[in-house]
Order: C-alpha cells, then sequence, then structure tokens
C-alpha cells in the first residue's frame, strides 16, 4: 500500500483549485505561510515517502493533501531523470534550475500531469496564486532533493538515482 | 514376501526450480538438485545439411547415434556443462508446477535413479508429488512412465500441500486440518485441507513465486548499474544467489529505508563472485533489493506483473471460501512451506497482515450487531526449520509407515487395469 499524508486536518489552510496551499520550512518567497522550522512539512513527508510510493502504479487518495503529495512525487521523479547524467553536484544544480526556469503548468493547462486530479481553477487570479505556490514548492524540492542525491563530497548517490528509471504510477483512484 | 517393501521407499519431489530425492525414513533428501535438463541434440542434425562432407559425416552420426541417448545430465551439472560447452540445450521440463516436457522429464528421472540414488527402481517402492491443480493425465503419464519404463514395483502419487501438513507431525501436535502455502519457485498455491482431505473448490493459486522475486532483484539492480560488473550471462544466477543469501523480511519499507540510510555500514553487503570466462573476481553491492525482494508477495504492485492481491488477502479469501466449521481451524493452523517462505521474519509479517484482515471483518460485524461481541480468532503462522523441503519430509514420513504400501498403485494393478489407475488420488476421494 502508498503511503499517505499526515497533513489531513484543513483547517485555516486556503485552497486553490482544491489543492490545500501547506505551511513549508522554505526561505523562498511565494504564497506559502511559513512554518515552524523543526516539524515535518509536506515537501519532506514527499522525500520519505518517495523511494516506497515511486514502485506502486495505484494510488488512492484519501485527503486533498495526498494531492499534493502525488504531484510532489511526480516531480521528483521528474527531476531524478534530469540529474541522471549530472556527475558532479554543481552540474546538478544547472540541471535543476533549468528545470526550475520551466513553465509551471496549472490543471486545465495541457502540460499538467493529471487532468482530473484537480478541479479547474474559478478565476484568473487563483490559476496564478496555485501557480507561484507551485513554483516555490518545487524550487524548495529540488534544493532538498540535491542534498540527498548527491553525497557530501559531490559525487551522485546511485541509491537515489537508481529511481529516475522508474516510473511513478499509471492510474489514481479518486 | 515381497523384499520390496521390507525396503525403503524412494521419495522424489520434483518441483518447477529444485528436485528433492532421497529414500523413505530419512529426515533430509540426500539430493537438492535445479530440476534442468542438458540434452544433447547435436546428433539429430539432419544428412542433408552435412552432404558435402560426404562419409565422414555418416561414421559420425552412427558413433552418435548409440551413445547419444546417453549423454545427457541433470542438475547442477547440466549448468555448469551448458556454458563450458555449446552443445548442450538446457530444458526446464517443469514450469508452473506442471510437467510440460515428459521426454526430458523421462531422462531427468532416469539420471535421478541411475546416477544419483544409485538404486535399482525394480526393487523399491516410489513416492511422486505433484501440484494440487493437476490433471489427471498428467498422473496418467508418469504411471505410465514409472511402471513401463522402471517397472517399479509400486507407485505412490501424492498431493504437496498434504504432505507439507504431515511434516508437522514432528512438533507435539498432528494436526491434519489446515491452510499450506506453498511458495515455489514456479507457482504459489495456498491449499486448504480439512481432516486430511484437501478441499479442491477452495484452492487457489497467485502467479508470484519464488523466480519473480529473482527478476525483480535483478531490475533493481540494473537500475542501479550494478550489472556493469557482472557478467550478462549469469545476471540471474546471481540475482537468485543474493535473494538466497541476503534477503529477508522488514515490517515497514520507509522505516527500512530510513534505517539503511542511518547506517549503510550494516545493511549494505557486498557480493563477491568470479567471471567465469575469465576467472577474475568481481563484486556488487546489494542494499534495498535485501528487503524489496520478499516484499513483492505483501505488495504485488511494486512488481508490475498486473497482479494486484496481496498474499495475505489470498489467505483469507481462501479460508472464507472453505466450510464455516473448518475456518476457525485452518486460521488456527497456516502452514508454511516452500523455498521462498525461508526469508527471515516471513512468518511473523505474513501472521501481521493475516490478523490485521481478520480484526477488521470482526469489528466491522461486531459494530453492526453492537451487543454480540464475538470469540477473538486466533491466527497462527507455523513455521518451522525444515520449511524449505517440507514436502519432502511429509513424503518421507508417510512412506515410512506400513499404510503406506497399501495405499500404494501396485504393478499387478497396472498390468490388469492399465495406466488409468493412476488417474485417482486417495486424498480427494473425501469430495465425493
Amino acid at each position: 500500500m502508498v503511503y499517505h499524508s499526515t497533513f489531513i486536518d484543513e483547517e485555516g489552510i486556503t485552497k486553490a483549485c482544491g489543492c490545500p496551499l501547506l505551511p513549508l520550512k522554505s526561505h523562498i518567497r511565494g504564497p506559502a505561510p511559513v512554518s515552524d522550522q523543526a516539524t515535518t512539512d509536506i515537501i519532506d513527508e514527499a522525500i520519505t515517502f518517495f523511494r516506497a510510493n515511486v514502485f506502486f502504479k495505484n494510488f488512492d487518495i484519501q485527503s486533498p493533501a495526498d494531492k499534493l503529495l502525488v504531484y510532489l512525487t511526480f516531480y521528483i521523479n521528474v527531476a531524478l531523470k534530469r540529474l541522471e547524467g549530472c556527475r558532479t553536484l554543481a552540474e546538478g544544480t544547472k540541471a535543476v534550475i533549468n528545470l526550475g526556469l520551466e513553465d509551471v503548468p496549472v490543471p486545465g493547462e495541457s502540460g499538467f500531469p493529471f487532468p482530473g486530479l484537480f478541479p479547474l481553477p474559478g478565476s484568473e487570479e487563483e490559476a496564478e496564486l496555485l501557480r507561484n505556490y507551485l513554483k516555490q514548492i518545487r524550487e524548495e524540492t529540488s534544493g532538498r532533493l540535491l542534498s540527498v542525491a548527491y553525497r557530501p563530497n559531490g559525487t551522485p548517490n546511485k541509491w537515489w538515482l537508481a529511481f529516475a528509471k522508474r516510473k511513478f504510477i499509471n492510474t489514481i483512484a479518486l | 514376501m515381497d523384499p520390496s517393501t521390507s525396503r525403503p521407499a524412494v521419495v522424489i519431489d520434483n518441483g518447477t526450480g529444485y528436485t528433492k530425492m532421497g529414500f523413505a525414513g530419512n529426515v533430509e533428501p540426500f539430493f537438492n538438485v535445479p530440476t534442468v535438463v542438458a540434452l544433447n541434440d547435436s546428433f539429430l542434425s539432419q544428412p542433408a545439411r552435412n552432404s558435402l562432407k560426404g562419409s565422414t559425416s555418416w561414421l559420425t552420426q552412427h558413433s552418435a547415434g548409440v551413445m547419444a541417448d546417453l549423454d545427457f545430465h541433470i542438475g547442477e551439472d547440466a549448468m555448469s556443462k551448458s556454458r563450458s560447452s555449446g552443445i548442450y540445450n538446457l530444458t526446464h521440463p517443469i514450469k508452473h508446477g506442471q510437467v510440460e516436457n515428459w521426454d526430458a522429464m523421462e531422462r531427468f528421472w532416469q539420471q535421478c535413479i541411475y546416477n544419483y540414488l544409485r538404486c535399482d527402481p525394480e526393487d523399491h517402492y516410489f513416492l511422486l508429488t505433484e501440484s494440487p491443480l493437476t490433471a489427471p493425465e498428467s498422473r496418467e503419464y508418469t504411471g505410465e512412465i514409472m511402471f513401463e519404463t522402471f517397472n517399479v514395483p509400486g507407485l505412490y502419487i501424492a498431493v504437496q500441500p498434504v504432505l507439507a501438513l504431515a511434516a508437522g507431525y514432528t512438533t507435539n501436535k498432528c494436526e491434519m486440518t489446515g491452510v499450506v502455502v506453498d511458495v515455489g519457485d514456479g507457482a504459489t498455491h495456498v491449499v486448504p485441507v480439512a481432516e486430511g482431505y484437501v478441499i479442491g473448490s477452495s484452492i487457489k493459486s497467485i502467479s508470484i513465486s519464488g523466480k519473480d522475486v529473482t527478476f525483480f532483484i535483478q531490475q533493481l539492480m540494473r537500475e542501479r548499474g550494478e550489472h556493469i560488473n557482472i557478467p550478462p550471462e549469469d545476471s540471474l544466477e546471481v540475482a537468485r544467489k543474493v535473494k538466497e543469501t541476503f534477503c529477508y523480511t522488514c515490517a515497514d519499507i520507509v522505516k527500512e529505508f530510513n534505517k539503511h540510510d542511518k547506517e549503510p555500514a550494516k545493511y549494505i553487503k557486498k557480493w563477491k563472485g568470479i567471471k567465469p570466462k575469465t576467472g577474475a573476481p568481481y563484486s556488487c553491492d546489494v542494499g534495498y533489493e535485501r528487503f524489496l525482494g520478499p516484499e513483492v508477495f505483501f505488495n504485488p504492485e511494486i512488481y508490475n506483473k498486473g497482479f494486484k492481491t496481496p498474499l495475505p488477502s489470498v489467505i483469507d479469501k481462501c479460508i472464507q471460501s472453505a466450510p464455516i466449521d473448518t475456518r476457525r481451524a485452518l486460521y488456527k493452523n497456516i502452514v508454511l512451506s516452500g523455498g521462498s517462505t525461508a526469508f527471515k521474519d516471513f512468518h511473523r509479517r505474513l501472521q501481521r497482515e493475516v490478523k490485521k484482515i481478520v480484526g477488521a471483518r470482526v469489528n466491522a460485524s461486531e459494530a453492526k450487531f453492537n451487543n454480540l461481541k464475538a470469540q477473538p480468532v486466533e491466527v497462527n503462522v507455523v513455521s518451522h526449520p525444515i520449511q524449505k523441503h517440507a514436502v519432502w519430509f511429509g513424503g518421507s514420513v508417510l512412506a515410512s509407515t506400513q499404510e503406506f504400501f497399501a495405499a500404494c498403485h501396485t504393478k499387478a494393478e497396472y498390468e490388469e487395469y492399465g495406466a488409468s489407475i493412476c488417474r485417482t488420488n486417495p486424498v480427494f476421494k473425501g469430495m465425493y
């Protein structure tokens, strides 16, 4: 069975397109609320569960936070694919920055990986809000991923990069 | 007096991956060889192709023809011969628990009896085993081969799960009711047995078996790039040996990943091998596949074969489809057999998962009828040190009893009635 998110409590969390804008321990500017530095946030969860969840082809969604978890797991998979050819931490950082500069699609646009996961945005502002949130969370995830995927001396960690070859999910059960 | 009843019977357990053979009355089989035959088919090539060579080809054909029948090997010999010289073709006569190639099977038995066990088949009764879902024709062919080719005085074809239950006789209770979970190399069967009779309609088989775990481990090692060290023709063999040496069952995958991260020196092992062609040593790391391999039984999705039901649910469904008065007894005695159940802590994880499923159902029914409290259902997964050849051991125990000789199909019956006597199996008689 897949591992689900523990952020099921939705009090006080604003939502955009049905996606909860959960707090992040981030230094990057963006619409996410700031979280306590000592607690685990949704990105930590995604990275911890990634190596287990990436094997599964079906994911049953139990809460809106799970939708964000699915998106992040997919993003980590994409990022690892970009890191496959990079032999050093410097190259990896460059690859990941390039990934961050690409367009971030929102639900309803053609590039969004899971059509049907989130409902369509109600207004332009909602779409922009979600886009900025996704941009922020992607940048933060890439940063933390680099610290795990590369060893302290800068060489790639084969135990993480092996998962670049795995394909996450064919279907999602809502 | 018939001398063959005074001699111990020969017990041969033919499985998809390994064959265990020996004499009754022993605790362990004498030989545990892979079920593989290496045949030399080069003499079968047509003369038309060698017409340019003329008379010399006729001579080689003739001399090959005389000895050709005996030019084959089985087991480990077969595998090493096929690797060193190119004239041998490897065949696996048994696939998914069923004999597919009777010619090869006959030769396999020939080598077993004459070369390994070195006994005269006319002097011993034979006990062979079969998978629970075999067709009666298969039993007929077996009987024909045994009685015609080897001239055995008596034959008993036993069903593997019942023998596995009989293996439990060594402990202080002898339970003939239980669910046998037989996870072999080619097939996995969950067979409920009540009072020694198989409940045929409740037999469930799943397509995940030891071979799939080996493939999965090979896949994982390839993804990580370990395969650049391993010679490609050996990679499946290496995966198999890694599985047998290093794998264990974990309680929770994510926690296990974290344990590996925290103490890599304790969890990451090295596999050392020698390249067969050059003799150079090589080594590769073994890490996550140690616990992801056996995890395939509990989360089949990760292996991506299209099969999704985990083993504990299959066991539960099987017991629920059995007659209602046998269910408590079946839950109490879930017996494991087969090499692929020998992973460390496999029985503990299985017991925990089945208990969870049963507990959830009991709670749900208690919630519906809130004044009725059900008696707790005891779930017990039994494992003992002879799991790997529990079937062979059960056969040895059975063949040492006096009643065994009476239950066999004898040569006299075969000559009177023909091969169809082998179709019936006393174990299934309880159903009618």
